[in-house]
């Protein structure tokens, strides 16, 4: 069955719905405007974890994350091969700001900030979304740098066309003392839109601590809040289109700040599945 | 008749329902606190909630009949602050003193509606005043959406050492890689108050909408908007709560239900 208006209300109207309840209690945020990850905090779901460490051999590195624990998405592909469609997204926050829902593709664990020089990546094949168009590189700090901003380059990676060997531009971490939990926007190189893999990363100036995961994440949606007051996110209505979750997908949610205060979050997603 | 259409769904009787509610005192602005009145439980294995409900008492349908959530509209009479509203449905609920640590058994009734437990969540509703030490309490047993047995989540710490009657701790956490609840066997009270006494509820949560600030009027049309009415259960027991405001405050407003009987 395609997917279509009477789809859908056929799709409910016969028990095919999704539903995932959250709450999130995140950490501090560095600054405002700043992502900040709720992956690894709990309590609803339980924290998702930081997948495997990076190897010098490309493909090697890291965790392609399938149904991942952590994710809201867990036990959705009971439901394969259906195409599942948000329809909803509810959050009440603490703080303003943006809530992305988001795909987890890739985790690779363990990448020092805490010494120069080229770090291995060796990022696992994509998951989902294989082609890397619009996938997104990120930093995410497991461990708090110290002392000195780090500047970090990915500077080894394939675009979205499959060219190997791209670099990107330099970022400085906003803080020398960078909380755990921020999530670091790795720029690419002119022109690419996307990413499939990434093999080093380079640590041009160093903390004296830190530590952070690479991951790979797809965008499904963004919920702008206001502070304490809830928001419900109508996907069709406000989109036009129907945003769709992958089979195998990590759905995870991190946030833009508004300030630098930890956020608590409640709420859900739901949606249905219809047969392709 | 089968709703299997958009237009079939339009063209369903709608039932609607006004509600008055009013919170006991909410503990802080980030906690969950119940609109109305806390309903008899029972201790272990406690109260299964059918057509308990001070919301919306639904019809009971034969087979094949089905209700779905289309809408509703409320406008708080007090609040100062924006907030939120969580429509839930109280399955089944065990009343369990917490004035000693250690495990406490529960063995929860099974639920009669969402009964695999997908995406059911746990909640600790206050239903006598906590005193003097502030409560830390954990699901040290239950049984996940899945079936499996001995799971365990992490402790939540309660706000406040006096956690007003009718607030909602939770949704409790749960253990990596479970996304729901099917029964719960113990609780473990690692730190416990003087006085204070809990219903281990089970709920499902349905909707989650905003409120503005006091006296402005919202609406949330679920079909229109969401494309995504929530089915509702024969014997659901509807239940709101409310979040944003530390004090007391009123909600008027109703829900509309489509039935197709």
């Amino acid at each position: 069955m395609a997917v279509t208006l009477d789809a859908i209300i056929d799709a409910f109207t016969t028990g095919q719905t999704l539903d995932a309840t959250f709450r999130k209690a995140g950490t501090l945020a560095e600054l405002a405007g700043w992502p900040h990850s709720l992956w690894r905090v709990g309590p609803v779901p339980a924290a998702g974890g930081d997948g495997a460490a990076g190897s010098g051999t490309p493909g090697a590195g890291g965790t392609a994350l399938d149904q991942a624990d952590g994710s809201l998405s867990m036990g959705w592909d009971d439901h394969s091969p259906n195409i599942k469609i948000l329809l909803e997204s509810e959050v009440r926050s603490t703080l303003s700001g943006v809530i992305v829902v988001c795909d987890r593709l890739v985790s690779v664990s363990g990448i020092a900030l805490s010494s120069t020089g080229n770090k291995n990546i060796g990022s696992a094949a994509l998951p989902r979304y294989t082609d890397g168009k619009n996938v997104r590189p990120f930093l995410e700090v497991t461990t708090a740098t110290a002392t000195t901003a780090p500047i970090v380059t990915l500077n080894s990676y394939t675009d979205q066309d499959n060219n190997t060997g791209q670099s990107g531009t330099a970022i400085t971490f906003p803080a020398a003392a960078t909380n755990v939990d921020t999530l670091i926007p790795l720029p690419l190189a002119a022109a690419d839109y996307g990413i499939r893999a990434a093999a080093t990363l380079n640590v041009g100036t160093a903390g004296s601590a830190g530590v952070a995961n690479f991951i790979l994440v797809k965008e499904i949606a963004r919920i702008i809040v206001a502070q304490n007051e809830g928001r419900g996110f109508q996907h069709y209505r406000e989109t036009m289109q129907f945003d769709t979750v992958e089979d195998g997908a990590s759905l995870m949610l991190y946030y833009i700040p508004s300030t630098t205060t930890a956020i608590t979050i409640d709420g859900a997603i739901g949606g249905v599945y219809v047969a392709p | 008749m089968s709703v299997a259409t958009f237009d079939d769904l339009v063209a369903l009787p709608r039932l609607r329902y006004a509600f008055w509610k009013q919170t006991a005192s909410a503990e802080n602005p980030d906690t969950w606190a119940l609109l109305g009145n806390i309903p008899t439980t029972a201790t272990t294995p406690g109260t299964v909630y059918d057509d308990v409900s001070d919301v919306a008492i639904v019809p009971t349908l034969g087979g094949g009949g089905e209700m779905f959530l289309t809408e509703w509209d409320y406008l708080c009479d007090s609040n100062a602050a924006p907030g939120a509203l969580w429509l839930v449905d109280r399955l089944v609920g065990v009343s369990q003193a917490i004035t000693s640590t250690g495990d406490k058994t529960i063995n929860s009734s099974a639920l009669d509606r969402y009964t695999s437990g997908e995406d059911v969540m746990c909640f600790l509703e206050i239903s006598t005043l906590t005193a003097t030490n502030v409560p830390v309490i954990s699901l040290s047993e239950y049984t996940n959406q899945d079936g499996t047995g001995s799971r365990a989540g992490a402790a939540v710490t309660f706000p406040t050492n006096n956690v007003n009657v009718g607030n909602w701790i939770g949704p409790m956490p749960l253990q990596a890689g479970d996304s729901g609840i099917r029964s719960i066997q113990k609780i473990n009270v690692a730190t416990a108050p003087t006085a204070g006494v809990i219903n281990v509820v089970l709920a499902k949560p349905l909707h989650l909408t905003g409120v503005g600030v006091k006296a402005t009027p919202d609406r949330v049309a679920t079909l229109m908007e969401y494309l995504f009415p929530k089915q509702i259960h024969n014997h659901a027991s509807l239940t709101l709560l409310s979040v944003g405001y530390a004090g007391t405050e009123s909600m008027e407003g109703g829900l509309e239900i489509a039935v197709n009987a």
